[in-house]
């Protein structure tokens, strides 16, 4: 393999031992996956950060790597933890628990992460260009960089992501290229209007083509918050890293094999989640709420009251949670018993759900996640539905 | 000494995390979530309606297509062989970097890029060994 003098000197271990063995990571993956040579990366986003998915493992994994040193060369940003870091009880955060998870994410901020603590990373902490080559984890902002930004990323796991951080450099392999064009037309014949249903069409086409790049051809479009359901769908199901759509600009490659997805496909899917009881838990923000949905959001609960039986959640980053403050929205969720929490993820937080829970969500990752990650009774709504159950209207 | 009609048959991968193994094979056609869809305590896989639910990965090769969903898998890998309920090796028909890094900084022997094929001749509980330095995957004594 062809090495700059830098990465000849960080082989070396002149730039310390955690460098050292991170590069070492990177080159091997370059060699089996990628094509031989590395690409500098502008940006990188890790995932891993909870302390109910990586354990003590994890904990110790990234310890090691602090200790030993390691700093982030680009600017780099973490996922979710298990909690909101200002509200912990809501997340039935034990000691332990607290302890672990706030040693996972001094560890990542020694390495020089910010702790922005969410899987948007794109709507305010870090917003890469298109044509920028970077690393990313979580497979939604994978896809939705790769697919609506135009940048160039690998499906980074969350360790290869850290170690692309700390080096500066990715393996380059397909997703760094233009070769990653659609090889399957997927002809979208069912209805998709809401959230709900971009996050359930993403998920039903990746199920239907795991490892392939789909062109999504859906009557009418999508814009930004929906192709975000989208690759959150597509990410759950799926090895896939990018999506087209009819509305990019590009040369559609002829004879592709085409398959159709239509509103059968759907409610196959949306029948195994049906609502059946009163939801105990309702949550919204799977991936993190922008600004614009928390605006939507609040204007549907302005003046309204959840019920007193039903934990309302709406998800979001640390920075629109900022922005929304200084909006003077905060007020908004709070007269109404919603809770509008930020750094945290429902399925990897310690929150205590038991098989008598029935946790409501608009969105198919969270439903998958929650659903094998808790003993909870899963379902899956459109956002209105989900509004008008916590409201109770 | 095997029986009349039988022989072993070999199939060639890419040894991508070197090492070996000869035991058990677990099987399936469909990708794997490691968060989410593999219990973290015990190791056994819990997605609903997945093929091999219920099943537990340890002491045995992983035989699947490729990985899917979270990019935090890597570390569930890394902590289920930390405890010793990761699979002692794994075969993928394509790779993927949650479940190659996860072999990676844990050590599980990697073997990918084998032929499709594989999925349907090689089944759950057959005797395999997989050589990821030499890029071989032989399946003991198949009936022909």
């Amino acid at each position: 393999m062809r090495l700059g003098r830098t990465e000849k000197m960080m082989l070396e271990g002149r730039y310390g031992e955690a460098c050292k063995r991170s590069l070492e990571l990177i080159v091997a993956i370059a060699e089996s996956y990628g094509r031989g040579e590395l690409i500098k990366i502008k940006s990188a986003h890790v995932s891993g950060v909870s302390y109910k998915s990586i354990g003590d493992a994890g904990l110790e994994y990234l310890k090691d790597l602090a200790e030993g040193g390691a700093k982030v060369r680009v600017k780099t940003t973490m996922n979710p933890c298990g909690f909101d870091l200002d509200k912990p009880w809501l997340f039935d955060v034990d000691e332990t628990f607290f302890k672990k998870q706030l040693e996972i994410i001094k560890s990542l901020e020694a390495m020089g992460v910010q702790p922005s603590l969410t899987c948007t990373p794109y709507y305010s902490d870090n917003k890469p260009r298109r044509g920028d080559h970077i690393a990313w984890a979580e497979s939604s902002a994978v896809i939705y960089a790769n697919s609506v930004i135009g940048a160039y990323t690998n499906r980074e796991s969350g360790p290869s992501a850290l170690a692309a951080a700390i080096t500066g450099r990715a393996a380059l392999a397909k997703d760094h290229t233009d070769e990653r064009r659609p090889n399957v037309m997927v002809e979208v014949t069912a209805k998709i209007f809401d959230y709900s249903d971009w996050s359930l069409l993403g998920f039903v086409v990746g199920r239907l083509v795991p490892d392939e790049v789909p062109l999504i051809k859906v009557k009418g479009g999508a814009m930004g918050d929906k192709l975000k359901c989208l690759s959150a769908g597509l990410g759950t199901s799926s090895a896939t890293s990018i999506f087209w759509t009819a509305e990019q600009d590009f040369q559609e490659p002829r004879d592709l094999k085409r398959i159709v997805v239509t509103n059968e496909d759907l409610k196959e899917v949306r029948d195994g989640w049906a609502l059946t009881r009163r939801p105990t838990v309702i949550f919204i923000g799977c991936p993190h709420c922008s600004l614009r949905e928390v605006k939507e959001i609040a204007r549907s609960l302005k003046g309204r009251r959840v019920r007193r039986d039903v934990m309302f959640l709406i998800l979001t980053s640390r920075s629109v949670y900022r922005k929304a403050s200084e909006l003077g929205l905060l007020e908004i969720f709070e007269r109404a018993g919603a809770h509008l929490v930020k750094d945290a993820c429902l399925a990897v937080s310690p929150k205590k759900l038991s098989r008598n829970d029935v946790v409501l969500t608009d969105s198919a990752k969270g439903a998958y996640y929650a659903e094998t990650m808790t003993n909870a009774t899963i379902a899956l709504g459109g956002r209105r539905a989900c509004l008008e159950e916590a409201l109770g209207i | 000494m095997l029986g009349r009609g039988f022989r072993d048959i070999v199939f060639r991968g890419k040894g991508i995390v070197k090492g070996s193994f000869c035991g058990e094979a677990l099987v399936t056609r469909e990708p794997i979530s490691f968060l989410g869809g593999v219990d973290p305590s015990t190791g056994a896989v819990v997605e609903r309606g997945h093929e091999l639910m219920g099943k537990i990965l340890a002491k045995r090769a992983l035989i699947l297509p490729h990985g899917k969903g979270s990019t935090v898998g890597s570390y569930v890998l890394y902590s289920l062989a930390k405890r010793g309920l990761a699979p002692k090796a794994i075969v993928t028909v394509k790779a993927d970097l949650m479940i190659l890094t996860g072999c990676a900084i844990s050590g599980i022997p990697l073997l990918s890029e084998v032929p499709r094929e594989v999925l349907d001749v090689v089944k759950c509980g057959d005797v395999v060994e997989i050589d990821a330095y030499l890029g071989i995957l032989r399946v003991f004594s198949k009936q022909e």
